[in-house]
């Protein structure tokens, strides 16, 4: 394949770079005990993208065979050549020549399709006990990706990462109430990750927490003392600074972290990482999509903003150092700047503490997502289910709260970080393309916090 | 690819099978900080191979354009079929009855060439300088291409056709020494017809008239959705309660109510398959079912939910043509995934008035032009509480800029009150799933609105 990237450069090209990717796929999706829908898949293709004359040019095809490459070849150079910038650089490209072939213990294909199939069953039947739930879906992910990465530098990349994951959506029912709760367990890794992160415990954990949401009442709106909880902590990290962070919005004036490097935008007790190096996390990688290695990142340091995250353009427009932040859905897209496995350090505090000097508040649980706009600052994200705190005791519980806030502001409003970090909640995060990613952190304590409830 | 000979193939050995074929070209367009800064040309093809045996379906796909490829793929459908639910009224489409449809396949969106649509966004750029020289567009894209669809199965169904489509978004960043207000706007068509001038400035103007806001006080107040905001939570509070699948599982609120009174008298909600020059506008569902209007609220009276060939089969009534192949969260089509019923295009009928009138006898009130984080809304449930971050106060016959807040309800709750429609209505299409909406703004008479408590 390089000979080949070789064969079509041009003189007037200073730099081409070929990924080749295969990705398959099994998903095996249960609704209430029988099986509705078993895909496998494969999909594969390559992409060429290059520099010429400060422009670049990107094209991608499924299909396979040396006039198809030459056709995309030729539909990357063309468009170099017909952009009116020309002052992008790429500077410190991967040279790399490597392999990274990331294998599980346990291999997907250790267990038949009939066993697979028998496992997710028995995880149903677990639901059973809960008179009030009426419907469980429950999905089996196991993914494989295989890149080839080449550059006209000389970088030569082998990479394969397996994923595995198992996602559940629960409803419940009583006296006309109805609740709804997902979950999911997951990360890099074949059938250990069962192992890993029991997916029989977080299916209890909801099941619970469907239950009890049956009984909730919607959530208090206005400013008041929240705690977030592992999984809303990691959202809250990913949405209100992970984003900010990367740095194809700082330069395009969409950041509103932009020139504040150094800076400090927090308290001293607030430490944020974009850590793709994890083992058996959703959003690690060996290598990004340009071919650099994966590495952590530390965006904010004891309140002071560090770093942002970057691809090789963006971190030679800024003067900064790449660190492998590069990252594209498939070989059919171009890599963009994203997170990997984002998330809060430790503290000092424990749950009970942050709780006992509280008078009024509310705890919040569970991720269902959230969403930024790194221009204006602002951040929504939601829990899957929530408590009254009262007098430093958890009370009533509550459903469907959505906190908001603004990126500048809010880390100095953290005044208690919790010593319990659990990173996990896989998921994906979309920017235009979806990669799959993670995040956690300890229990944390916002002050004023802007809740939306009932 | 010689899908007859597949057929036949398939014919002989006694099992339903269908191939389906998705082929794309597509043109992406990116704009940053105020100038194209990339252009990426993406070729993609290609087949999901569903089979029914002994009333079980099975499922594979693949990208390879190979006639040995689409037999591994019947070979792996029919593997995961022997463990699929069984359905015994379950047979693929026959293709009878698919209504015409004028044919919408733009040739100016075919012969597109890289400097028209330079030119083009090189207007929409200027047009926003010429409004405000320091408002810039931060972020942008433009996409346009031809999409390819070809069904065909044992039971005689052979249909294709072929789309064009265009879109653009675009976010407008205005920096003042007191903060960043931000600007956006979007557009799709089935035709180059777009006005890009007309972009720019509605952008620019949202950006400009949002500055030196107020504060936003919080209580319960009239509220106004603009079309965008609208179809941003209707997309994902309300629309999954229609799909008959989840409805029939009893994870919906809308269970059990056909034929009672769900919202209020006067509002309609149809899906208008049949509707010409939308980006959904195809004759035929993604499995070959006739396109057609199905009206499922009709004067606050839930009507029917939407079915795809399977779910329907299951439930003892028949497809209503809303068989989509879709990914989960994703607003394109894909050949990778089974058939599920999902809304094609959006309608909502009831107490129409000129939008200059609604805010003069609603005064005063809120206009809510952007929510952030529609997303996390509970689909089951239909609550929601979403950032409004570009937010205006009408009274005294003027618009006031305010600070961001939150808005939370219940989307059931919402329309079981007296809405009032403006007449502005717009072609809007999904964010996470391919739906058209012909989305007008809605006046909501009694919002719980959150503010930004400075």
């Amino acid at each position: 394949m390089e000979n080949l990237l070789k064969l079509h450069m041009k003189p007037d090209v200073e730099y081409a770079e070929l990924r080749v990717a295969r990705i398959s796929n099994l998903v095996i999706e249960m609704k209430n005990g029988e099986v509705t829908k078993c895909v496998q898949g494969t999909d594969s293709g390559l992409s060429i993208r290059l520099l010429s004359d400060g422009a670049l040019g990107f094209s991608s095809t499924s299909k396979f065979g040396k006039n198809e490459f030459a056709r995309c070849f030729e539909n990357a150079y063309k468009i170099a050549k017909n952009m009116d910038i020309h002052d992008i650089k790429l500077e410190d490209v991967s040279i790399e020549s490597s392999t990274a072939i990331w294998s599980g213990r346990k291999k997907h294909a250790d267990l038949s399709l009939e066993e697979k199939i028998r496992y997710i069953g028995e995880l149903y039947a677990l639901t059973k006990q809960y008179n009030e739930i009426k419907s469980v879906t429950l999905s089996y992910m196991e993914s494989t990706i295989e890149n080839e990465y080449y550059n006209t530098h000389g970088a030569k990349l082998l990479t394969r990462v397996p994923r595995t994951a198992v996602r559940m959506q629960i409803v419940a029912h009583s006296e006309g109430a109805i609740s709804n709760i997902t979950g999911s367990v997951g990360g890099t890794g074949e059938l250990e990750i069962l192992d890993i992160y029991p997916p029989a415990e977080e299916l209890k954990n909801k099941c619970a927490s469907a239950v009890r949401l049956l009984h909730a009442q919607r959530a208090p709106s206005g400013l008041c003392t929240v705690v977030a909880d592992n999984a809303l902590t990691g959202v809250f990290a990913h949405e209100a600074v992970g984003h900010a962070c990367e740095a194809d919005a700082v330069i395009a004036g969409a950041s509103c972290l932009a020139g504040k490097i150094g800076e400090k935008i927090g308290n001293d007790i607030v430490t944020i990482v974009d850590d793709p190096t994890l083992p058996h996390q959703n959003g690690s990688f060996p290598y990004d999509d340009e071919g650099t290695k994966a590495r952590r990142k530390v965006l904010i340091d004891h309140g002071y903003l560090r770093e942002f995250i970057h691809s090789v353009e963006t971190a030679t427009k800024l003067k900064m150092s790449k660190n492998g932040g590069a990252r594209a859905e498939s070989y059919a897209v171009p890599p963009l700047v994203r997170m990997s496995n984002t998330y809060i350090e430790g503290g000092d505090y424990t749950f009970e503490e942050m709780l006992k000097e509280i008078k009024f508040g509310v705890y919040a649980k569970g991720s269902r997502g959230g969403q930024v706009d790194t221009t204006k600052g602002t951040f929504q994200f939601s829990a899957e289910e929530g408590f009254l705190i009262e007098n430093g005791v958890l009370t009533k519980p509550l459903r469907d709260l959505s906190l908001a806030g603004d990126i500048l502001g809010v880390f100095h409003q953290i005044d208690a970080v919790g010593n319990d970090v659990k990173v996990g909640h896989p998921g994906n995060c979309g920017k235009g393309q979806w990669v799959p990613v993670s995040d956690g952190g300890p229990h944390i304590r916002i002050q004023n916090a802007r809740v939306g409830g009932g | 690819m010689n899908y007859e000979k597949i057929i036949e193939w398939a014919r002989g050995k006694g099992i339903e099978a269908e191939i389906f074929n998705l082929s794309t070209e597509t043109m992406n367009v990116n704009i940053d900080n105020h100038r194209i800064h990339s252009i990426e040309k993406i070729k993609n093809n290609g087949y999901g191979v569903r089979v029914v045996v002994d009333g079980r379906t099975g499922f594979s796909y693949t990208t390879e354009n190979t006639a040995r490829a689409i037999e591994r793929c019947l070979d792996n459908a029919i593997r995961s079929a022997k463990h699929g639910k069984e359905c015994k009224g379950f047979r693929l489409p026959d293709g009878k009855n698919i209504p015409s449809m004028k044919k919408d396949a733009s040739k100016k969106i075919k012969d597109l060439n890289v400097e028209t649509i330079k030119e083009h966004i090189q207007r929409l750029l200027d047009t926003v300088k010429s409004l405000n020289r320091d408002i810039f567009v931060a972020e942008g894209h433009f996409a346009c291409g031809v999409e390819k669809t070809v069904i065909t199965n044992t039971s005689g169904l052979f249909a294709e056709w072929e789309k064009t489509a265009m879109g653009i978004f675009i976010s407008t960043a205005y920096p003042t020494p007191e903060g960043v207000y931000v600007g956006f706007e979007e557009a799709e068509s089935t035709d180059f017809d777009v006005d890009f001038e007309q972009i720019g400035r509605s952008a620019a103007k949202l950006a400009q008239d949002s500055k030196n806001p107020t504060k936003l006080e919080s209580g319960r107040m009239h509220v106004i959705l603009t079309p965008h905001a609208a179809r941003s939570i209707l997309e994902s509070a309300l629309l999954t309660m229609f799909q008959g699948d989840y409805a029939m599982r009893g994870e919906s609120v809308l269970t059990g109510k056909t034929g009672k009174k769900v919202f209020a008298e006067d509002l309609t909600i149809i899906d208008d398959g049949l509707a010409e020059n939308t980006l959904s506008s195809m004759p035929f569902d993604d499995e070959g079912v006739p396109s057609q209007k199905n009206i499922l609220v009709e004067n606050g009276v839930l009507k029917q939910y939407i079915f795809d060939a399977l779910s329907a089969a299951e439930h003892g009534t028949s497809s209503t043509g809303n068989g989509v192949r879709a990914m989960r969260l994703s607003a394109g089509r894909t050949f990778k995934n089974t058939p599920s019923p999902k809304m094609r295009n959006f309608v909502m009928r009831g107490d129409t008035r000129r939008l200059e009138e609604i805010l003069k006898d609603y005064a005063p009130c809120l206009v809510v032009h952007a929510v952030l984080g529609a997303h996390t809304a509970n689909p089951v449930t239909g609550d929601f509480a979403v950032n409004a971050p570009i937010v205006f106060e009408y009274s005294n016959a003027e618009f006031h800029p305010k600070r961001q807040g939150m808005l939370s309800g219940n989307i059931i709750a919402w329309l079981s009150q007296h809405v009032v429609l403006g007449n502005d209505t717009r072609k809007l299409y999904g964010t996470f799933m391919p739906t058209n909406f012909e989305m007008p703004s809605i006046l909501i008479p009694d919002a719980q609105v959150t503010g930004s408590g400075n």
